[in-house]
């Protein structure tokens, strides 16, 4: 894959301490990195230090990194293949991605609220995906227990809900 | 958007300078988002308390909040995967969510269809476009409210491309008098405006100083609408000079209204449908003007024979015109005997396509014209359809 090009890794540090090492490419997914690198920061042996993200969520990321940064690497490298194993293949990525984010809520929110700081889009589609797919059919105080929501309606704005649109505390709490 | 107290957008600006905002369109599909599968839940005995819903949980409710951190930008993504009923129990969690869920129909709706809506007024209508401000297309048929409310809409949707206006009810009974298009409506530019459609307004006269303040105008479209539509055209044309595609039908429109359209040089495409009062005259007058004009379409013009096909064709018309079409015209016989004596033209231009729909009135006809100088080899394509009788 990158066979002229030497190899550059760079380190992750997460707000615990934990060190993660992943090649720059993979790295580079992350906005937040790339801009680090852009202004010439990051590559020493100090690596990027990764505040509000703890090791255990940081290594999930590194992780869904790697796992896209080899695919798309691998889609480079055959270009003339076929369509039909570019889209096998895109799907076979999908359903790694759907296993990978079967995760419960808790982990799920840190993921996201990691991967929106370090602004890693596909990560963050996946996650408000599966957090849609979550709440699915779920009722607004199913909802509010699940994610841990404080119900923080005064009783007028409940009053001016039940005014203006009176079907919908029966139908969905 | 709502940010709440409690929502740190700030923490993310803090903890990493670099971190982007997320402000991509949500339009965007999610390119990495996987079908949607039946995920197999445990069914956890015992917790009968909340209900079926509730005791699918998985896990136990979360000690903390689970979304104070994530944006507005965030809730409004996943907000905007759920179906409105989905939506609207998001919004009946708390008092922030309801705020994102509530601005999320609104502030990015861009095509906006009203039908059928007779209580309706102006103001109604502008409000709803200060609502609104990312319409691109709005689509309005059988409503109440009158011209003025265009006013409005032109001003808080700068974005709107297309324009659809049908069976209006509440606009001034100006029909047949021609001077009311100066009528003091001051619409607003509309610059990205390109495609208008009015379609069976009795005073459709009145949007013509909304049509002619778009200047980037490419395709009108003026169906069924009472007036006396020459000068109207003379000064839409003025103004919007980049038409490329003019659909006109049913309408009280001559000779006058067809030389003020061929100053429309960059024609492509002209319907002209059951415009009685054009004749051969006016069209050859288009066709002459406009060169880039590579589909006529006519139909049923009373006085626009086949003999306007074979002359445009003998004339200098023939290397760009790829389509013309006569649709159920009403060919004179001397049309026929036109288009077969034309046979030199086909040898220029290999490209043609020839739509002859039911207008065909004998089969001799035909035949006549296919044995005529190797017609069916020069031809490109030629489809003829829909049998006369």
């Amino acid at each position: 894959m990158a066979a002229g090009k030497p190899v550059v890794m760079v380190t992750l540090v997460s707000s615990d301490g934990q060190s993660f090492q992943l090649l720059e490419e993979a790295a580079l997914l992350s906005a937040m990195v790339r801009d680090t690198i852009q202004i010439g920061q990051g590559r020493g042996p100090a690596g990027i230090p990764i505040r509000n993200i703890t090791g255990q969520t940081l290594s999930m990321v590194v992780v869904y990194c790697n796992k896209h940064y080899t695919a798309a690497a691998a889609a480079d490298g055959d270009d003339a293949a076929d369509e039909e194993k570019k889209v096998a293949n895109k799907k076979q990525l999908r359903e790694w991605d759907e296993q990978f984010i079967n995760l419960e809520q808790d982990k799920l929110y840190d993921i996201l609220v990691a991967a929106n700081n370090l602004g890693i889009d596909g990560l963050v589609d996946l996650c408000c995906w599966r957090f849609a797919d979550m709440m699915k059919g779920k009722s607004a105080s199913e909802i509010r227990v699940k994610l841990g929501i404080r119900d923080d309606f005064t009783s007028e704005q409940r009053a001016q809900i039940e005014k203006d649109s009176p079907w919908v505390w029966s139908r969905t709490t | 958007m709502g940010q709440s107290p409690s929502s740190p957008l700030l923490a993310k600006s803090s903890s990493s300078s670099a971190s982007p905002p997320r402000r991509r369109s949500l339009s965007s599909s999610f390119p990495m988002a996987p079908p949607r599968t039946t995920r197999t839940t445990v069914q956890v005995a015992g917790t009968g308390a909340g209900g079926g819903g509730a005791t699918a949980f998985t896990a136990p409710p979360p000690e903390r909040d689970l979304t104070q951190d994530l944006p507005d930008e965030i809730l409004t993504l996943v907000f905007a995967s759920l179906s409105p009923a989905e939506r609207n129990a998001c919004s009946l969690t708390c008092a922030r969510w309801k705020e994102v869920a509530a601005a999320l129909p609104s502030q990015r709706l861009a095509r906006l269809k009203l039908r059928g809506l007779r209580q309706l007024s102006d103001d109604g209508l502008a409000s709803l476009a200060r609502a609104t401000p990312a319409i691109r297309k709005l689509s309005v048929s059988s409503c109440s409210f009158g011209p003025k409310a265009f006013v409005a809409v032109l001003r808080s949707c700068p974005l709107l491309e297309d324009l659809s206006v049908k069976r209006l009810r509440g606009l001034p009974d100006t029909a047949g008098a021609a001077t009311t298009i100066t009528e003091e409506i001051l619409f607003p530019p509309a610059s990205l405006l390109r495609s208008v459609c009015l379609k069976d307004l009795y005073s459709a006269l009145c949007f013509v100083p909304l049509v002619a303040s778009s200047p980037n105008l490419r395709s009108l479209k003026i169906l069924r609408c009472s007036g006396a539509w020459d000068l109207p055209l003379e000064v839409i044309v003025a103004r919007a000079h980049g038409l490329v595609e003019l659909h006109l039908e049913k309408l009280q429109v001559g000779d006058r209204g067809l030389a003020a359209v061929s100053a429309c040089a960059n024609l492509e495409v002209l319907f002209l449908v059951k415009t009685p009062e054009c004749t051969d005259a006016g069209i050859i007058g288009v066709a002459d003007k406009c060169h880039n004009c590579a589909n006529y379409i006519l139909t049923g013009g009373a006085q626009i024979g086949l003999g306007i096909m074979a002359s445009w064709l003998w004339q200098k018309d023939a290397q760009t015109c790829k389509s013309s079409s006569l649709l159920g015209s009403t060919p004179r016989c001397r049309a026929s005997e036109c288009l077969v004596n034309t046979a030199v033209p086909w040898s220029v231009s290999p490209f043609v396509v020839v739509r002859l729909l039911a207008m065909l009135r004998s089969f001799a006809w035909l035949s006549a014209v296919l044995h005529s100088r190797n017609f069916a080899s020069r031809v490109a394509q030629s489809q003829i359809l829909g049998w006369g009788h």
